[in-house]
């Protein structure tokens, strides 16, 4: 199971009990029957209810694990067995062209302040790792709202025995791109250097 | 896929790995000729369901979906006029519903362990873009209710 699916379910296995106990059932997390292990039984008056939280892309290695599971909890006198099902988010794929070298190019032309407080000299190698959490297309442009990784060097020291130390920072942007591409608005690029202030 | 009914009291069962086409869309007849097939086998020999019924639909999509579920219940209740009971004028509770699996969503079992989630847990797991889902039994009472339906569900 990858890390994130497991993740997912835990996260909704916690929520799950959380609002049952708020609903006044008893909750056993990780009960166990036979040599199965059911995430959670709820019980109130008469009823024993057993949730497996199962995230949608585990359910064809799980198959028979649920199988045996659900024999088992109503061998155990379970008077329901609730399977939840829960899903990743859905992930949309966004690719711009050369947007790594506009950015690289724009903070090479007018380095961030932040970069600038750490060293004068500072070399913009390179942008990437770049994440797109908007995208807005308007008749005036396309504007990006994301998350990327800048790759510095900066001179310290005297301008004839200056070192250069390479460094790599996380940023933000917003920006507004025309429909050719080119860049026509930085409104943010805020690069975090925190992790070197450290 | 056929999902034969348990016994001659469980209610009649059915999952199909199709989407439902719904009234006045296209496909009428193969659709209707392909629930007729898979009802008469599922139901061959058992005796027509009869008096007050109920019929649960339920449509599970892996992609977004408008369909309107109000017109999936007619085309499925004809299909099924002569297999499964005499006259669908005797189905006096109908629920139809959507299901969308790429959202959070329950399946929920009572008393015992059912070869319909058996089955259903297969087609999800194949990542099947449609399943549609038919049951028709004995309806149990008559009852006024109010509120969200399968509100006590998690």
């Amino acid at each position: 199971m990858s890390a994130a699916l497991d993740y997912l379910e835990a996260e909704e296995r916690e929520q799950l009990a959380a609002q049952l106990r708020q609903q006044g059932f008893t909750v056993e997390e990780d009960y166990h029957a036979g040599d199965q292990i059911i995430d959670l039984i709820a019980s109130k008056g008469g009823e024993r209810i057993a949730f497996e939280v199962k995230a949608r892309p585990n359910l064809r290695n799980d198959l028979r694990q649920l199988r045996e599971l659900r024999s088992q909890a109503f061998h155990e006198g379970i008077t329901e067995f609730r399977l939840v099902v829960v899903s990743p988010p859905h992930q949309t794929s966004v690719s711009i062209p050369g947007l790594e070298r506009l950015l690289a190019r724009r903070m090479q032309d007018a380095p961030p302040g932040s970069l600038q407080h750490l060293s004068p000299n500072v070399l913009i190698e390179s942008v990437g790792s770049l994440e797109i959490s908007a995208i807005s297309v308007t008749t005036e442009g396309i504007d990006l709202t994301g998350t990327g990784a800048v790759e510095v060097a900066m001179g310290i020291g005297g301008s004839r025995d200056e070192a250069q130390i390479p460094d790599t920072f996380p940023f933000r942007f917003h920006i507004l791109l025309g429909h050719d591409l080119r860049l026509l608005r930085a409104d943010e690029l805020d690069v975090d250097v925190s992790s070197f202030e450290e | 896929m056929v999902i034969p009914a348990a016994t001659d009291e469980s209610p009649f069962a059915l999952l199909l790995p199709i989407r439902p086409i719904s009234s006045g869309s296209g496909g009428k007849q193969r659709f209707q000729e392909r629930i007729r097939a898979a009802a008469t086998e599922a139901f061959g020999g058992r005796a027509r369901l009869r008096g007050s019924l109920y019929a649960r639909i339920t449509y599970l999509h892996l992609q977004p979906a408008m369909q309107d579920v109000d017109n999936l219940i007619k085309r499925i209740l004809d299909a099924m006029k002569g297999i499964v009971f005499d006259d669908d004028g005797e189905v006096r509770q109908c629920l139809a519903e959507r299901i969308a699996v790429a959202d959070r969503f329950t399946i929920a079992e009572r008393r015992r362990p059912s070869g319909i989630v058996d089955r259903l847990l297969e087609f999800l797991a194949e990542g099947q873009p449609h399943i549609t889902y038919i049951e028709v039994g004995h309806a149990a009472r008559q009852a006024l209710s109010f509120g969200p339906i399968g509100e006590e569900e998690q």
